[in-house]
């Protein structure tokens, strides 16, 4: 590792940080990101009610947002863990579907609350 | 002709991890997030070769990919990322400043970089911008990773 690395890296993490306080989401718009082998293809803005589906050949996932809050609707998994993970409204929660690897992401300003990912 | 199944092995091998890494290490718990394996591969091909041959493995590899095991949409996303990535990290090593350490973190800062453009233009939400900054965070560390354990192979193979 020679110095000119880690000043690299070092301006790499800088820039992060400043995309980080410039790029925050703005307004309360909460958004569900949908995700397919963690790359986003599609999102819903929760203001606005309404229904993705998404499909891969035999496999779909439908997502439906409705007053405020997120949920998977149905989907092509044998367990439906995501169906029964319900509802989401606070910002970071989510709901997976690992055999379909989709996954529903909530994001926005709420985000701020971390533990809010944990639960 | 000895260059030409060279090459062709690393494709196979970059093929093998990013299809493994699907399988073993789903970018769930983080989306977005992956290690980006193949990545490794690239690194002992623009170590090895030139920048041209591993811009050729990187592009087959992710094209014959998605045509196994992705789709177009993955290939485009996969496809933007490899080559901004490696044009940046062939750059950065040419100036001959860098190890493959800072190369690897700005390729990884790079790929993910360029794959969130691409998302911010093919979904056309401005609500997907603001996770950027934890994917150049994320690109950079497993860069450094990729870079270790490139760092190994390189070693293991100057003894070939």
């Amino acid at each position: 590792v020679k110095r000119a690395d880690v000043v690299l890296i070092l301006a790499l993490l800088v820039v992060s940080l400043a995309f980080f306080a410039f790029l925050r989401p703005s307004g309360d718009a909460m958004t569900a990101g949908v995700y397919f082998e963690g790359r986003p293809v599609h999102s819903l803005p929760l203001a606005q009610d309404g229904v993705f589906r998404w499909e891969d050949g035999k496999n779909f996932v439908e997502v439906t947002v409705e007053n405020g809050s997120v949920s998977v609707t149905d989907a092509s998994c044998p367990d439906r863990d995501c169906v029964r993970t319900g509802a989401l409204s606070r910002a970071g929660q989510s709901a997976v579907c690992l055999p379909n690897r989709v996954s529903v992401v909530l994001s926005g300003s709420a985000a701020d609350t971390p533990d809010a990912a944990l639960d | 002709l000895k260059k030409l199944s060279r090459m062709a092995l690393l494709t196979a091998v970059a093929m093998l991890l990013s299809w493994l890494e699907g399988l073993f290490l789903p970018s769930l718990v983080v989306p977005g997030v992956k290690f980006g394996l193949a990545n490794i591969v690239t690194l002992v091909a623009l170590s090895l070769f030139t920048w041209k041959e591993a811009i050729l493995i990187s592009v087959s590899r992710v094209v014959l990919s998605a045509f196994l095991f992705g789709n177009l949409f993955s290939m485009l996303y996969a496809l933007a990322g490899a080559v901004v990535s490696l044009c940046g990290m062939a750059l950065l090593l040419r100036t001959e400043r860098f190890s493959l350490f800072g190369v690897s973190a700005a390729g990884g800062f790079l790929h993910n970089l360029a794959e969130l453009a691409v998302a911010a233009v093919a979904v056309q939400t401005p609500g997907l911008v603001s996770y950027l900054p934890v994917l150049t965070v994320a690109g950079t560390v497993t860069g450094l990773i990729n870079a270790l354990l490139a760092k190994i192979v390189l070693t293991r193979l100057r003894g070939v």
